[in-house]
């Protein structure tokens, strides 16, 4: 015992190789969680994009339409006139109601199976103008307003 | 529990401590390197992504104040402050960006918008634009299409 | 004579530069894991403020495109105006809430749905665009324009 105690002290082997092994278990582990947070950050990050993407798709065909729509009414000056009313027919997905001094018309663009954009103008002697262009679910108008609380 | 420190036997010891020593650093500076360069990649991976969110909204902002102006000039202007008569009925705009996708006025670029009139119809009333981005290295990164419409008599809601 | 001494000496100082070693090793390895640890809260919070401002951010401009009015109350506080609701987006305090109000409800910035935090929210409305501004804790901000759909003229 004597004889043992009075030995310089030194490391005992192994124990590096478990420390080493436990820092690089611990580096492992946070490289494997920042690389999924940023993958799962990259996921997020691309479906937005997409979907910006998708939406101005759908709004320069919506334009287009709406370019198509304004420039055959403005050949007319009569807006019941039934040629007129035949070429809108033709026209895909396009409502109108005409009266005596102005028509209006609306239309729906997909932008994904979920949205659609809702656009419609009114055109007049005066001009045109853009009454409504905004998203909506589906391919149809929501008919009924939301069931708002009314504290009754 | 056996404390790490223990009582050396001699000279041999001490030499397969420091063979142990040896070959644990060269596995570690092996493994912390790989590591490292992970770390590096998810850092820039992340960067990437924010960069990406930056150029869908910067897309977004130049389409919606293309279709409220129809001039490149003047959403460029709305955009980022540059003086729209530099760009007088242009078809094509490049601007220079930083990594926050503002306009990198004399700072070095990390990469350039692009905004480009594709094709025009009804006596030019309808124009589509290509809005782009690239890094330095000329590789695209975003992209978006959009239109203006201008009728040929516009009027104001409500006052038709 | 002076033989077992010497290489005791040699020894003590064999055991003094291992230790110092094995010290170099440890310190080394804490800094390494202390670095890794900092690099990935790093990574995390820049998606964590990334993902609220930007879902603020696309969120509002999502409701704008959805409705059929817009009005700027404040430059923190807009109303959303649909057939039959409104809906009232505000900031209070870093956080931003949501309210829908029915057509003839006095609108008030209160008691509204936590939605996210964000240290502000700037609105501004130019050229019949409204202009959306988040800024994050960190004071980065993300700003997207977009068209209020009660538009005006024919430009489309």
């Amino acid at each position: 015992m004597a004889k043992n105690n009075s030995r310089p002290a030194g490391i005992g082997t192994g124990y590096l190789s478990l420390m080493m092994i436990f820092v690089v278990l611990c580096l492992t582990i946070l490289a494997a969680l920042s690389f999924s947070a940023a993958e799962s950050e990259k996921k997020y990050s691309e479906k937005s994009a997409e979907y910006t993407k998708a939406y101005y798709d759908a709004d320069t065909r919506a334009k287009q339409t709406y370019a198509q729509i304004a420039e055959t009414v403005n050949r007319y000056t009569d807006y019941s006139d039934f040629m007129l009313l035949g070429e809108l027919d033709a026209i895909e997905g396009v409502s109108y109601e005409s009266y005596s001094d102005r028509i209006d018309i609306s239309w729906f663009t997909p932008i994904n199976d979920r949205q659609s954009i809702y656009s419609e103008i009114s055109i007049s002697d005066n001009g045109t103008a853009v009454t409504g262009w905004y998203t909506i679910q589906g391919d149809i108008p929501e008919e009924e307003p939301l069931n708002v609380w009314l504290g009754e | 529990m056996r404390s790490p420190i223990k009582a050396s036997s001699g000279k041999g010891r001490l030499n397969l401590f420091l063979l142990e020593m040896i070959i644990v650093l060269l596995f570690f500076s092996v493994a912390s390197a790989v590591i490292l360069k992970a770390f590096v990649s998810a850092d820039r991976l992340s960067a990437e992504n924010i960069r990406l969110e930056r150029m869908a909204f910067c897309a977004q902002s130049a389409a919606e104040a293309f279709s409220s102006t129809a001039d490149l000039g003047e959403t460029a202007e709305m955009l980022f402050g540059i003086d729209s008569e530099s760009f007088n009925n242009a078809a094509r705009i490049d601007i220079p960006l930083d990594d926050k996708c503002g306009y990198a006025y004399l700072a070095e670029s990390a990469l350039s918008m692009t905004m480009q009139i594709t094709e025009t119809d009804y006596d030019g009333r309808l124009k589509m634009l290509h809005i782009f981005f690239k890094d330095k290295d000329g590789n695209l990164l975003y992209e978006i299409n959009t239109a203006a419409y201008t009728p040929e008599r516009t009027v104001l809601y409500g006052e038709e | 004579m002076n033989r077992p001494e010497t290489r005791r000496r040699a020894e003590v100082i064999s055991s003094a530069a291992n230790m110092t070693l094995f010290l170099l090793f440890a310190v080394c390895c804490l800094v390494m894991i202390t670095v890794a640890a900092s690099a990935y809260s790093r990574i995390n919070e820049n998606y964590g403020n990334t993902f609220n401002s930007t879902a603020a951010v696309r969120y509002i401009t999502n409701k704008i495109r959805a409705s059929e009015g817009v009005e700027i109350l404040a430059e923190n506080q807009l109303l959303l105006e649909n057939s039959g609701y409104s809906t009232l987006i505000y900031q209070q305090g870093g956080v931003v809430y949501e309210r829908l109000f029915a057509e003839d409800d006095i609108v008030v910035p209160e008691g509204g749905e936590e939605l996210f935090s964000a240290e502000k929210l700037l609105l501004q409305k130019r050229n019949g665009l409204v202009s959306v501004t988040i800024t994050d804790e960190d004071g980065g901000n993300f700003n997207a324009l977009c068209r209020a759909t009660d538009g005006g003229d024919g430009n489309a």
